[in-house]
């Protein structure tokens, strides 16, 4: 009697941790799930394949800047910068009991090759030409060009199970309903509701993880998402939330942190009249109140930016002698700038120059509510100066289209930071990307350009310092485009049944839902006893 | 003969419209500008390059330049072997698997509240007809002209704000409870739970319309000759109300009926919308945003499908009902 | 009852004249801080961006009307042009007219409404215009088409016929006097249409947003969360301003139903 009672005592208690041990996320507002478990797919269930089931060989944390071993144990440049050597762990399995080899990477890099549709993290594009297995363990990535930055790249590349998906005959239409990774987690049940994962007991970290099954809702918008956020029925949001201060002040257990995302500029198409000349874009600069888009625009949930647009934690970069050139919303400059760039005001109170009337559509990508309150603020703000902004939300492919064909004057628009700040430079300055990517104004520069390319080939700090200051230099001489703030990346978590998670205070983590940040989040995750 | 040829005109009918469908289906998105593989790799980021961009052409089968005539037999073909092809925005889930899990939600919830609306309008349409000169009958008039000019969404926001949140009577989201994995009967508990908002919101808002229409037939058919003389036989005044005046007041109530069932593949779009509901409408306003056209079409031609097929069986029915048609 | 109605009529059309004297600030600037509850200077608080609530709806009544007031003019025009048409003609042109009226009648307007829309990449008050008129102008049309039928046939239609009055003059001065309350009853049943069809459209946001309506207001709520912030009020306003002016032209409608139509009248 006794012995059965301490068995039904060991049941329930055994029942009642693994409860409590029950993460429920919202990973997306975009609906019923689609059984898709390609990890090379954005959307819900494909952001859930990345990282929870699938994973990368090395983990590059955007917030810290580390690149942390994951699936390869280290990782190794030869001396030319031209090869890298990983070697890959040896106690890892796939979740159908099939040994992790160096099979599976070549393979997954081959399929990345023949299929660019999958290669969203730009492996090939960015110089590798050919990538060999040395022993089961070991592999060898060969480039065509030194270029440090594609160790971030092959951070991206989910390893594939080479005996499941060689026999896939197209993996770029390929949904993976069954999916079999090495991740910590497994599929345990899918409908188009909830997808719940379960702990994968023969994971090669598994003592890290302390949390047994993960649940994810399937929420169809935000306000419902932000409905099961107010009730308390999410551990982790990585949702919008306006007015969240109202609702964490009657919720004690309820906590957020809107932590520096990509930063957002006015960009000007530099190609046309009047936006190439400097003294007009430096009379924006000084013209803004970006204090009022951060504080009413984005209702005080994005982050501020420099000028040079370093975020916190690489503020050693930051050239100190040129501080004294960082503009600032300052109202009598601006005024002056305009009238030194040869603008006077018109008897409509437009500023005219020539033939030349300072009225122009702003664009936004229609339904991205705080951008489009940004611009018209943006707009009234500008108003005051005689510059007329008309805010024109338009759908978001045209809006790129739009970008690309250089067919625009003003834009809101945002730049990919990346994993380090020389990647957002790289994104937002160098001439490959002009219209086409983060250089939305189209920046062309042959002087950017060749530090630029001088930059990837180094990995010598001091170096790197000089080559970023020279950066800052341009940007603050030439403004080509006016940062305004950095978005926030939306992350709402309770410490109801959790803890350890990143904060303002404690900031070890993105806490982005789309890669692998989201393991290494809940790596660090306690239930609460 | 007359039937026969009844019969063919209704047929010749559906088949001009289906096809006029179909093609204003096909017409429209030529007319927009853009490149669908640009569309799906935009989600990926604007950093993809051509090649993918090319890769994707080909995989959407984009990269042969066909002729308009050409595409427009191939996208029949496709539509009636129900190929819609890979959706956009769950790239890549065909289209098909896409509409499968969502239709029954749809079908559920809306063919339910479609009938119970239709019943209690009904009801209430007796009543108002019959007694439209008490307080009662210009009452509940009143009551449906106000009805008919509530939007869907609003009302379903306030029963969402009232009973949802205010009162916590019922969940505010999702067709059923995603808290816990159910199974069986208490499935079906939680399912008809979800649905209690969703399901009073399109029988309120709708109600109107079943109450104006059921009115209007019975005043219509009061004058009539054969209640007067119901009347005079001494006939009870409810016998009256039911079997004479409401069963023949009820022919055209049931037409309309019979055609808003076809309605309910569309008729919930706001409403599922606003409760989350992973239903068919739910999947065409994500598909309208994210400009998913394969999705767009094949949800449209669904929509239609339904709509004419409805139309057409109640044509013939009323040919079976009506002896002018029968002749 | 149509007292009633076009007493809300003119209430409403009222506030939209005199819309600038009426409200307190410009209903697009930044006044004060963003969410601010109702005050006596915000009666019913501000909006995401600081600005005046109570001064939106005020202004709101103008686009709404304008836009319900065209739409309906817009889709009883098609459908009398149509109806008489094709009724008056009749042969092969009512044939198919007809069969244009029945396809417009049996395709589901809003999903078609809503697909348009979103395939129209500038959303102006215009284009919402013409796509609520040019897919719902089905059952006007058919109601006129059977209305012109019974009278093509009657005494004076045929005197005139006799007289050698031309077609047009039939048509315009003839039927079209004989059948003008039903023409208004379309109309003002239009304009319902029209006035619920535009808030729905706008709260897709598939309208200009930037516009202010009564149904971009829900538009702009929704979006910040209205609700759940007990700001109840920003969603009640718009909404109810909707169904008071939606229900007034509904009475109109019907009122004009019973007067012509004796059977249905009140005894």
């Amino acid at each position: 009697m006794k012995r059965l009672a301490g068995v039904v005592i060991l049941a329930l208690l055994v029942a009642v941790t693994s409860f409590a041990s029950e993460l429920s996320m919202a990973i997306a507002v975009t609906g019923p799930f689609q059984r898709n478990f390609n990890p090379y797919f954005a959307g819900a269930t494909g952001y859930i394949a990345a990282g929870f089931i699938y994973e990368t060989l090395i983990y590059s944390n955007t917030k810290t800047g580390e690149l942390i071993p994951w699936l390869a144990s280290e990782f190794e440049w030869s001396s030319d910068l031209i090869e890298i050597t990983l070697k890959l762990r040896k106690n890892v399995k796939w979740s159908d009991g099939t040994p992790f080899s160096a099979d599976d990477v070549v393979f997954t890099f081959e399929t990345l090759r023949k299929f660019p549709a999958l290669d969203s993290p730009g492996v090939w594009r960015g110089g590798v030409i050919e990538v060999v297995k040395l022993d089961d363990h070991t592999v060898k990535i060969r480039l065509d060009r030194v270029n440090t930055f594609i160790i971030y790249s092959i951070a991206g590349v989910y390893v594939l199970p080479k005996h499941l998906w060689e026999k896939v005959e197209d993996p770029s239409k390929f949904t993976n309903e069954n999916p079999i990774g090495t991740g910590a987690y497994q599929l345990e049940s899918f409908s188009d509701q909830v997808v719940v994962l379960k702990k994968n007991p023969s994971y090669w970290n598994a003592e890290k993880i302390k949390i047994e099954r993960i649940r994810i809702p399937a929420f169809s918008g935000n306000e419902s998402a932000q409905l099961a956020v107010a009730k308390g029925e999410l551990d982790w949001a990585g949702i919008n939330y306006p007015q969240i201060e109202k609702l964490a002040q009657q919720n004690k257990d309820i906590k957020y942190w809107f932590a520096e995302g990509n930063p957002v500029f006015l960009f000007f198409n530099l190609s046309k009249k009047p936006f190439d000349d400097v003294l007009l874009r430096k009379a924006f600069a000084y013209a803004i109140d970006t204090d009022q888009l951060v504080k009413i625009g984005m209702t005080g949930y994005a982050a501020p930016v420099n000028p040079v647009v370093i975020k916190s934690g690489y503020e050693y970069l930051i050239d100190e002698s040129l501080k004294k050139e960082w503009w600032r919303h300052d109202p009598k400059t601006a005024e002056k700038l305009f009238s030194q760039a040869g603008f006077k005001k018109g008897r409509d109170g437009v500023l005219t120059k020539e033939n030349i009337r300072l009225s122009y559509d702003l664009l936004v990508p229609a339904g991205w509510t705080d951008w489009i309150a940004v611009c018209e603020l943006l707009s009234q703000q500008l108003r005051d100066y005689g510059v007329e902004l008309k805010v024109t939300p338009i759908d978001f492919g045209q809006y790129l289209q739009k970008i690309r064909n250089k067919d625009f004057d003003v834009v809101l628009s945002w730049a990919n930071y990346g994993a380090t700040v020389y990647h957002f430079y790289d994104n937002f300055m160098n001439s490959a990307n002009a219209f086409v990517g983060s250089n939305r104004g189209g920046w062309i520069d042959q002087r950017t350009d060749e530090l630029l390319s001088k930059m990837k080939q180094t990995s010598n700090l001091s170096e790197l310092k000089s080559i970023v200051a020279e950066l800052q230099k341009i940007m603050l001489e030439n403004v080509p485009a006016v940062p305004l703030y950095y978005n926030p990346v939306w992350f709402i978590y309770s410490t109801k049944n959790f803890t350890g998670w990143p904060s303002e205070k404690n900031p070890y983590v993105e806490p982005r839902i789309t890669g692998m940040d989201k393991i290494y989040l809940v790596m660090n995750l306690q239930p609460v006893k | 003969m007359k039937v026969l040829k009844y019969v063919v005109n209704r047929l010749f009918f559906f088949a001009i419209t289906l096809f006029f469908a179909l093609t204003l289906n096909f017409v429209i998105p030529r007319f927009m500008p853009g490149d669908p593989a640009e569309r799906i790799l935009m989600r990926f980021g604007p950093n993809i390059d051509e090649q993918a961009i090319e890769a994707m052409r080909i995989a959407l089968g984009l990269d042969k330049e066909k002729g308009l005539l050409r595409q427009y037999f191939e996208y029949l073909k496709n539509t009636f072997s129900g190929n819609f092809g890979i959706s956009y925005l769950h790239y890549p889930v065909p289209v098909k698997q896409v509409l499968a899990s969502s239709l029954p939600w749809t079908l559920g919830l809306v063919g339910t509240s479609t009938v119970i609306s239709f019943i209690l309008g009904t009801l209430l349409g007796v009543y108002a007809g019959w007694h439209r000169d008490r307080r009662a009958g210009s009452g509940i008039l009143i009551f449906s002209l106000c009805l008919r000019s509530i939007a869907y969404f609003w009302l379903a926001m306030l029963f969402l704000y009232v009973f949802g949140y205010r009162l916590g009577w019922f969940p505010l989201s999702n067709a059923y409870s995603t808290k816990e994995t159910l199974h069986g009967f208490r499935f079906v508990l939680s399912v008809i739970y979800h649905a209690v908002l969703p399901s009073m919101t399109l029988i309120v808002a709708s109600l109107g319309n079943w109450i104006l229409t059921m009115r209007n037939n019975m005043i219509s058919v009061l004058a009539e000759d054969y209640i007067t003389l119901a009347e005079a036989k001494g006939l009870g005044e409810g016998y009256i109300m039911l079997h004479y005046a409401a069963r023949n007041a009820i022919l055209p109530s049931i037409t309309a009926f019979g055609i808003s069932l076809g309605f309910v593949v569309s008729g919930a779009l706001l409403t599922e919308i606003v409760y989350s509901y992973p239903g068919v409408g739910y999947q065409l306003y994500r598909a309208v945003l994210s400009q998913d056209f394969p999705l767009i079409q094949a949800i449209f031609f669904f929509v239609s499908l339904s709509v004419l097929l409805a139309n057409l069986i109640m044509d013939f029915l009323y040919a079976f009902l009506d002896p002018r048609v029968r002749g | 009852m149509w007292k009633i109605g076009l007493g809300i009529i003119l209430f409403f059309v009222f506030i939209a004249v005199f819309a600038p004297y009426l409200a307190k600030y410009p209903p697009n600037r930044t006044v004060s801080l963003p969410y601010q509850p109702p005050s006596r200077q915000h009666w019913l608080g501000t909006d995401r961006l600081g600005r005046d609530i109570m001064s939106q709806v005020i202004h709101g009544s103008r686009l709404s009307l304008i836009i319900g007031v065209s739409t309906g003019l817009l889709m009883t025009l098609i459908a009398a042009t149509m109806g008489m048409t094709a009724g008056y003609f009749g042969g092969v042109l009512d044939r198919i007219l007809s069969t244009l009226m029945d396809i417009f009648l049996v395709i589901p307007g809003i999903p078609l409404m809503i697909v348009i829309s979103s395939y129209v990449r500038v959303k102006g008050p215009l284009v919402v215009i013409l796509v609520i008129a040019l897919t719902s102008w089905g059952s006007g049309a058919r109601v006129i088409r059977s209305q012109v039928l019974s009278l093509k046939n009657r005494e004076f239609v045929m005197a005139s016929k006799v007289a050698g009055e031309s077609d047009l003059h039939i048509i315009f001065f003839e039927i079209l006097p004989n059948m003008l309350s039903l023409v208004a009853s379309i109309f003002f049943s239009s304009v319902l249409f029209a006035i619920i069809g535009e808030a729905s459209l706008s709260f897709l946001g598939l309208s200009d947003v930037s516009r202010i309506t009564w149904g971009t207001m829900l538009y702009w709520a929704q979006n910040a969360n209205a609700l759940l912030n007990g700001m109840w009020y920003w969603v009640f306003a718009p909404g109810l301003c909707i169904v008071l002016l939606g229900t007034s032209f509904a009475l109109l409608s019907f009122s004009i139903d019973e007067i012509t139509n004796p059977r249905l009248r009140m005894r």
